[in-house]
């Protein structure tokens, strides 16, 4: 018997997969934000995603411990020099240290990076399409986070920024995307202009910091940092530049830089909560 | 009321099974890019699994599936919703042509990911998302995705047998 392709069930179950995608076009067009639906889910595959990724470190620790055990042992000796070394530096630089603060006492200057405040937050999910990088923290709400704060890893260096914000999770949109867009400066001539990803799979840590003027004289290796807003603070790290050239209107440059965060290893990030500005 | 019983449980597995492939997806295969695309497992699973349970239970089963693949925060937005339902039904309707599926259902992948990936490629496109990406990139994801029909098509074939 032959069977027939367009029955009443599939005819119903495209008008209620074009229905679907209608609202929930409409829906997300509407809200700012999570939708309730989407905050729903995603809380409920919270924990689920959490046991994952712990799962995930734990077997790429296993991992690195089976395939990797010799040249972690030959680390692990440079690594104990290098703290003998670095022991020896922080005897250093405690000495230093108390120097400084004396001399900061009477200048009566204040250490720069006393107000930030962190949230640290474990990576749990990763955005599985092609045409995005973001991921998902165990963080949301619950812990004081908002969209638009700023994810750094612990050496400072910009990660990206929250998109969305849920009760236990949040959307972390890296620096890497094409439709994130920060405001940066090159901090050794104080040009201005907009940092956002770009496509290229052969190097995927390539940004373009678009809207130089004409007249900028760019080095490469100036360092690029963030100008700050409400919500994160100003002379964060984006990256270094690599390339400067003149974009496609031929009346402003842009420069391309390599993001000075490494996604691929990234288990943990540090969201700053609070800081004081100016 | 036996037959009812196993249905129940051969729907439980499909769905857990979904589960699984999208908590892979997103925590374990997320992160790394090959070649500069990420795997693209969810329409693999959904052909198979709408291959061995027809067109009508599979579209179903692929609508209700991609409703909690985008309420779950995937990037391929509400489209896929329609995408994936499709490629569920189509997938399903033309596999039943055949009394062996295994190597239908592989071309039949390849098919949904070409056209899941470029209606996203494209939706990513039209909205400056995608500026720059290549297009061979949808190609090269379908490519190096379509592989994971095999393991998928067996388990979908298990878990069937539960209920029939």
């Amino acid at each position: 018997m032959k069977r027939k392709l367009f029955t009443s069930k599939i005819k119903t179950l495209l008008v209620a997969a074009v229905a679907l995608a209608v609202v929930t076009t409409v829906v997300v067009a509407l809200s700012s934000g999570a939708t309730a639906g989407e905050n729903i889910m995603s809380s409920l595959l919270q924990p689920l995603r959490s046991g994952v990724a712990a799962l995930d470190r734990q077997a790429v620790k296993i991992y690195d411990y089976i395939f990797s055990y010799e040249s972690l042992e030959a680390e692990n000796a440079a690594l104990k020099a290098q703290i003998l070394e670095m022991e020896a530096d922080v005897r250093t630089a405690q000495e230093l240290k108390r120097e400084n603060q004396r001399l900061q006492q009477l200048l009566e200057l204040s250490d720069q990076h006393d107000d930030y405040r962190f949230e640290p937050a474990y990576i749990i999910s990763w955005d599985a399409s092609s045409w995005r990088s973001s991921f998902t923290i165990g963080k949301g709400t619950n812990k004081g986070l908002e969209a638009g704060m700023c994810a750094i890893t612990e050496n400072g260096q910009v990660v990206g920024l929250i998109t969305e914000v849920g009760a236990n999770w949040a959307t972390v949109t890296t620096i890497l995307d094409n439709g994130l867009e920060i405001s940066a400066s090159i901090a050794s001539s104080g040009y201005t202009g907009v940092v956002q990803g770009t496509y290229r799979s052969e190097d995927t840590r390539l940004l373009r910091m678009n809207y130089l003027t004409h007249e900028a004289v760019i080095k490469n290796g100036d360092q690029v940092v963030t100008t700050g807003s409400t919500l994160y603070p100003k002379g964060l790290l984006l990256g270094k530049i690599t390339n400067v050239s003149l974009d496609e209107t031929g009346v402003a440059k842009y420069a391309s830089l390599e993001a000075s965060c490494s996604l691929e290893d990234l288990e943990q990030v540090f969201i700053i909560t609070e800081y004081e500005a100016g | 009321m036996f037959q009812r019983y196993k249905k129940t449980i051969m729907w439980v597995l499909y769905a857990v099974l979904f589960l699984l492939t999208m908590l892979l997806q997103t925590a374990v295969f997320g992160r790394t890019r090959f070649f500069g695309v990420k795997l693209s497992l969810i329409p693999v699973l959904l052909v198979c699994v709408s291959a061995i349970v027809g067109h009508e239970a599979g579209g179903l089963f692929c609508l209700v599936a991609a409703f909690v693949w985008y309420l779950s925060g995937a990037a391929d937005g509400s489209i896929a919703i329609l995408t994936l339902t499709v490629c569920g039904i189509g997938a399903g309707f033309a596999c039943s042509q055949f009394s062996r599926r295994f190597f239908p259902a592989l071309g039949l992948s390849f098919l949904a990911l070409l056209l899941h990936e470029g209606v996203v490629f494209w939706m990513h496109a039209y909205l400056g998302a995608a500026d720059g990406a290549p297009f061979s990139w949808v190609l090269l994801m379908a490519v190096l995705s379509v592989p994971s029909w095999a393991i998928f098509y067996l388990l979908a074939k298990a878990i069937g047998k539960v209920g029939a």
